[in-house]
């Protein structure tokens, strides 16, 4: 089986069972190799540090918990991010959650400031964190399966397919979640020469 | 702003998956295009320039006690006497909404002793949604998630608190004396 192969090849997979079968090391190496990942995207996910923090937690409790039951049947990253989705989203669609994630928003003063980048000056620090915030803020705004959609796939390098799994979706369905949020950051974003000129049929 | 074309869409949409390396039957005609086309290839760097931003915003920082910590809820789940029983546990914070919606609860239930006009009719307790209460991450398998739409925010507040709703805290107030139970039992082993 050919996703069985592949899946074979991932070293991520093969420590994996390493662990499965007692080498207690594999899974610090994992924890090691995945955490920063898995922490930027939950809080990319719920917008709050401790809260990612409390999920990343979780997310590795339940990969140690399964180690007896795992089975090399997909990439460790599908996997792993599956967890991580399921958890945020979890998170997200709790009542109170929606109601903190509503008084976020108001308070982000919208994502509609523009950061021009290529602009000389001496507080390149203080700009990149400045964009890093206005990023955050506009991401923040999408639906939450278009974030998660294109974090996995832009920023993750996970495949459609992969994401897919993730959301418990099709690869088309990802493709479209995808593109809506691109298109929909770059409006956001107000990049120059964005979208919004091309949609008017604008020349530069 | 006029509307765009949906063929415009839909290259966009195929410019998107050639960013993300999703092949298909078009890939080669679409790079061919792009090559061809300042139009084209203006829409794949402003679309490309997304994916720039967003891979420049800085990662966390990784708790230096968040391995210990994993390893310590692994450790003590595997060896307790049976999950959910004894077992140290985060704190389930759906106990925090549950008090709120219990004091929501409780002035609905007076509105309706009250008089008509506020809550649902006492048939829909028996509804079957009752049992739809919020996963808390911490506990219970790995359920996909559910594509409708969970109870909303309107669960909290006197307004418009349904009986269905009020069987919901009543459910969530059994697992709170059952969390009150299993301390006790802590505290007598």
């Amino acid at each position: 089986m050919e996703a069985r192969a592949r899946a074979q090849e991932d070293d991520d997979v093969r420590l994996m069972l390493a662990f499965r079968d007692g080498d207690v090391s594999a899974f610090d190496e994992l924890f090691g190799r995945w955490t920063g990942r898995v922490l930027h995207y939950l809080e990319r996910m719920v917008r709050d540090a401790a809260c990612a923090e409390e999920l990343a937690q979780e997310v590795f409790v339940r990969v140690h918990r399964a180690r007896e039951s795992y089975r090399p049947e997909a990439k460790f990253s599908t996997w792993l991010y599956t967890i991580a989705t399921r958890l945020a989203l979890n998170e997200l669609r709790r009542p109170y959650r929606k109601r903190f994630h509503e008084s976020r928003d108001d308070d982000t003063g919208g994502a509609a400031a523009l950061l021009v980048t290529d602009e000389p000056g001496p507080d390149r620090v203080a700009d990149a964190r400045r964009l890093g915030r206005d990023v955050e803020a506009a991401l923040a705004e999408l639906p939450e399966r278009q974030r998660s959609a294109l974090w996995l796939a832009a920023v993750e390098g996970l495949s459609y397919a992969q994401v897919a799994e993730s959301l418990d979706t099709t690869p088309k369905s990802v493709k479209a979640l995808v593109h809506r949020a691109r298109v929909a950051l770059a409006r956001t974003l107000a990049m120059p020469d964005g979208l919004r000129q091309a949609e008017e049929g604008e020349e530069e | 702003m006029s509307e765009r074309d949906p063929r415009d869409e839909r290259l966009d949409e195929a410019l998107s998956a050639l960013l993300d390396g999703e092949p298909n039957a078009a890939t080669e005609a679409l790079r061919a295009r792009v090559a061809r086309s300042p139009e084209l290839r203006r829409r794949l760097d402003e679309l490309a320039r997304v994916d720039e931003m967003l891979r420049a915003v800085p990662e966390p920082a990784v708790p230096a006690d968040l391995l210990a910590r994993v390893r310590a809820q692994a450790e003590a789940e595997e060896s307790g006497p049976r999950p959910g029983i004894g077992a140290p546990r985060p704190r389930r914070r759906w106990l925090v909404v549950g008090s709120a919606l219990a004091a929501a609860a409780a002035g609905a239930a007076l509105a309706l002793y009250l008089g008509p006009g506020v809550g649902s009719a006492p048939e829909t307790v028996r509804a079957p949604q009752v049992a739809r209460v919020p996963e808390s991450p911490g506990v219970g398998p790995l359920a996909p998630v559910p594509t409708t739409e969970p109870p909303g925010d309107h669960l909290v507040g006197l307004g418009d608190t349904s009986a269905e709703e009020i069987l919901l805290v009543m459910e969530l107030e059994t697992l709170e004396d059952l969390e009150i139970l299993e301390l006790l039992e802590e505290l007598e082993s």
